[in-house]
């Protein structure tokens, strides 16, 4: 389960979260949409305990999230970054791999990504290259295999499918709802990418100005009557 | 009177800022030490960090002592020719390059070339989330990047002085027998039985100090920056001026504690 309760969070004098509530139920996925700058990594950040909120609490899997909690709860963690955030100086597999180094040899943590790599379409001659020999999307893919690779009981994935084409962000959507489904995961998953709503969610939350305006189950998204929403999945802004 | 209010106010807040800088630089040098103590460790990263610490910066340190002790031999002889004391050349120059120059310059030249790409790295990789990653992924920064580079640092640079001492004397030996007349077997039996062992020990000891604050800046620096690239330059900055600093201030510490009479 990932609870946050209220959450604030201002850089400067300027407020990002203005008291933002969320409850994903164990097992379910939730996708989060709101437009471009609306505090929507930061929410996440705050949801793993990254960034401290000025005020407002998180709970994962019925533990408070604190710096103490938090080591405790990351290893039933997996994250996707907005920018992918491979380690640049370890090659593709050793990215992927890097808990599992931890737990096996080298020989079969290797086998082990190259099979995570070719679930999110990445082929098996891309393990030994650096991050910053792929294209972004690949990256972002690669970050994907990471996220997934210690079977992790809550994920967190920033915009899984930006910069891919239409074809592989399918795939990629296909793979997320899979893992979740498979592992009896819960998730929260951020995008921009009407796709991901429609393959990912269960529930969806639509985040704007600091708050969550809208929330609802997923095939309850196209009947709401709250007007930024439907401006927003309209693709149009309020005024127009 | 407002004015002069001002003023101290400002220099207050400047000294409070300083105060605090100074309380955190030591609890994370503290820190850093507990975390090189205590499991988990990783061989790999300090494995690497080794070769980028030590072995890579054997060039840049040995120039840099061979052209040092070139100059100090001819700035003692000069010196010394003033009181007809030209032959103690080989005593003073051993004793400057090992007990004072050796150190600080081999300190200095690890801030420079390791301090800063300490910093530039660590700060590029929490820019890019990439601590944040670690995090994520059950992984102490603090024991996966500051750790490992720290304790190599402090085991290399003593070395590295070594090293440096040895070449400083030996260029301060080859200008003083190829262009002074000095004769070459003498002037070596005059440094060796100069040297002392505390001499050595104090060489050694500030290498250890220097390499432990040449490498805990870089990472005290990298783990801070803001963001964007902006922040990878600050962060650089600050760390290579305020480790050089730090060395400095620590050699004289150093120097006070072994040599005060
Ligand atoms: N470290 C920071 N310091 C200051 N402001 C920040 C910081 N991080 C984020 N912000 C600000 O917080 C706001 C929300 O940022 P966030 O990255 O959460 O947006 P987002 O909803 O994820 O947008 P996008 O869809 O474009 O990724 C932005 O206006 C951003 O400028
Ligand atoms: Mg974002």
């Amino acid at each position: 389960m990932i609870v946050l309760d209220t959450l604030r969070k201002s850089f400067g004098s300027r407020p990002v979260l203005r008291g933002v509530s969320l409850r994903v139920p164990k097992g379910h996925s939730m996708v989060v949409i709101g437009p471009s700058g609306a505090g929507k990594s930061i929410m996440l950040k705050c949801a793993i305990g990254l960034t401290q909120p000025d005020s407002g609490t998180v709970t994962l899997a019925n533990t408070r999230i604190t710096p103490a909690s938090r080591a405790r709860l990351m290893p039933q963690t997996g994250v996707l970054f907005q920018g992918a955030a491979l380690f640049d100086s370890l090659p593709i597999w050793e990215n992927v791999a890097f808990t599992l180094l931890r737990q096996m040899s080298r020989a079969r943590a290797r086998a082990a990504a190259i099979e995570k790599l070719a679930r999110v379409g990445l082929s098996a001659d891309v393990a030994d290259r650096l991050p910053s020999e792929l294209s972004g999307g690949m990256r972002k893919r690669a970050g994907l295999a990471r996220a997934i690779a210690n079977e992790p009981q809550l994920m967190f994935f920033d915009e899984p499918t930006t910069g891919l084409d239409p074809v592989m962000a399918g795939k990629i959507n296909r793979l997320i709802r899979e893992v979740v489904t498979e592992l009896g995961a819960t998730a929260l998953t951020i995008t921009h990418d009407i796709t991901t709503v429609q393959t990912v969610a269960d529930d969806v939350a639509f985040l704007c100005e600091g708050k969550v305006r809208w929330t609802g189950e997923a095939a309850t998204l196209n009947e709401t009557e709250d007007p930024k929403l439907r401006a927003f999945l309209a693709g149009r802004s309020e005024d127009e | 009177m407002n004015l002069g209010l001002k003023l101290l106010a400002a220099l207050g807040r400047a000294v409070l800022r300083g105060l605090r800088a100074i309380g955190s630089v030591t609890l994370f040098a503290l820190e850093t030490a507990r975390h090189i103590v205590t499991p988990p460790f990783y061989p790999r990263a300090f494995r690497s960090a080794l070769m980028q610490i030590g072995w890579l910066s054997l060039p840049v340190i040995g120039l840099t002592a061979l052209f040092t002790g070139g100059a100090l031999v001819l700035q003692i002889y000069a010196g010394g020719a003033r009181f007809d004391a030209q032959a103690v050349v080989p005593q003073i120059v051993a004793i400057g390059m090992v007990r004072e120059l050796g150190p600080v310059l081999v300190g200095l030249m690890v801030a420079a070339r390791v301090t800063t790409s300490i910093a530039a790295e660590i700060a590029t990789m929490k820019v890019t989330e990439q601590i944040d990653a670690l995090i994520t992924l059950s992984t102490d920064p603090m024991k996966y990047l500051t750790a490992p580079r720290v304790l190599a640092g402090t085991l290399t640079v003593p070395v590295l002085v070594a090293v440096g001492d040895t070449i400083g004397i030996m260029g301060g030996y080859g200008v003083a027998t190829g262009t002074l007349g000095f004769n070459a077997a003498s002037y070596l039996r005059d440094t060796v039985h100069f040297i002392e062992p505390l001499d050595i020990a104090t060489s050694l000891t500030k290498g250890a100090a220097f390499g432990y604050i040449a490498t805990m800046m870089g990472c005290y620096y990298g783990l801070r920056a803001s963001r964007g690239a902006m922040g990878v330059g600050l962060a650089t900055k600050g760390a290579v001026e305020y480790a050089a600093v730090l060395i400095l201030a620590a050699n004289f510490a150093l120097t006070s504690v072994f040599f005060a009479q």
